[in-house]
């Protein structure tokens, strides 16, 4: 199997196989981060189909100073910052109608234990809609590295900041979380 | 004050790290949709030849264009519920009040449109606009 860095050269020179075997491998985590930024499945579906695009576009241009995965986290998560942005100032993040779409989603992922399935299932949709009450300067890096799992240096570049100032903020974000899900 | 300092320690965090742990489904058909719409943003739809070059605007940025456009132009009695560029030409899918002269109200948003799109691109392209249902007052 081609690495990512093989299959963006390839892709970058025209080479549609590759470009096809890049979205076929990234586009479910790619969802996975929209949704979670969002927390809208249909937004969800067009952030990544915007961030292809733009990926698309700026192939040519990749230097490979980043690993491909960590270049297309930045990408998606651009897009879905992008979306906020243009969402209508009197949709509020904590709208009703944006967690009820959350949960749909995530609820049928469920993969529950043998016993106590109902709390635990309970308590990640809890902290899945505590995340999505944060502020997105909070939720974005908290997506990142807590539930993507990427480095600090990982987020730190996605997000091109530096590594002190994410820490500081990830701190603050996970101190915001706790005291959401303390609340509830 | 301890869960202050390190959050992480704090029983609830267990909760945070089932969340990282619960799989998100990939919509199906989500990856053809997605190359399906890049192989779109490609396509050129609008080509306007010029003395050093020539403008080549693609499918996506022309459907973008003529919805915004649309969403702009159409009545109160017209609702837009899809544009697309298909068949060499712009395709807009319409709802109309009930009671209104669908057929009027098409026709105006189609020239509306047409117009728009000519002047903002420097060509002319078809515009067919579909009404596909209608919706009470």
């Amino acid at each position: 199997m081609s690495d990512d860095a093989d299959l963006a050269t390839r892709a970058a020179a025209g080479d549609d196989a590759a470009f096809g075997a890049l979205v076929r491998r990234h586009t479910p985590r790619m969802y996975r981060v929209a949704l979670r930024i969002t927390g809208s499945a249909a937004e969800a579906e067009d952030v990544v189909q915007d961030s292809w695009l733009a990926a698309w576009r700026s192939l040519a241009s990749f230097r490979h100073e980043s690993a491909v995965s960590t270049w297309l986290y930045r990408v998606v998560t651009n897009s879905a910052l992008a979306l906020l942005r243009r969402r209508r100032p009197t949709v509020s993040l904590d709208e009703p109608a944006d967690r009820s779409t959350v949960d749909t989603a995530l609820l049928a992922a469920a993969v529950p234990g043998p016993e106590g399935r109902v709390v635990r299932a309970e308590e990640v949709d809890a902290v899945l809609r505590a995340i999505g009450r944060l502020e997105v300067s909070q939720r974005v890096p908290l997506v990142l590295r807590e539930l993507e799992g990427l480095s600090y240096e990982e987020v730190a570049e996605v997000l091109d900041v530096n590594v002190g100032a994410l820490r500081s903020r990830l701190h603050r974000a996970r101190v915001a979380l706790l005291a959401e899900l303390r609340e509830r | 004050m301890a869960e202050l300092q390190d959050p992480e320690r704090d029983p609830r965090w267990d909760a945070v790290r089932a969340a990282a742990r619960r799989r998100v489904p990939t919509p199906p058909g989500l990856v053809e949709r997605v190359l399906r719409a890049v192989a779109r943003g490609r396509r050129t739809a609008v080509e306007v030849p010029g003395e050093t070059g020539s403008l080549r605007v693609t499918e996506n940025v022309v459907a973008r264009l003529a919805s915004a456009i649309a969403d702009e132009r159409a009545p109160g009695e017209v609702r837009v519920s899809a544009v697309a560029v298909e068949e060499d030409a712009v395709q807009v899918l319409v709802s109309v009040r009930f009671g209104v002269a669908a057929d009027a109200v098409a026709e105006a948003l189609r020239q509306e449109i047409t117009t728009e799109l000519s002047h903002r691109l420097g060509v002319t392209m078809t515009v067919n606009v579909h009404v596909v249902d209608v919706h009470p007052g």
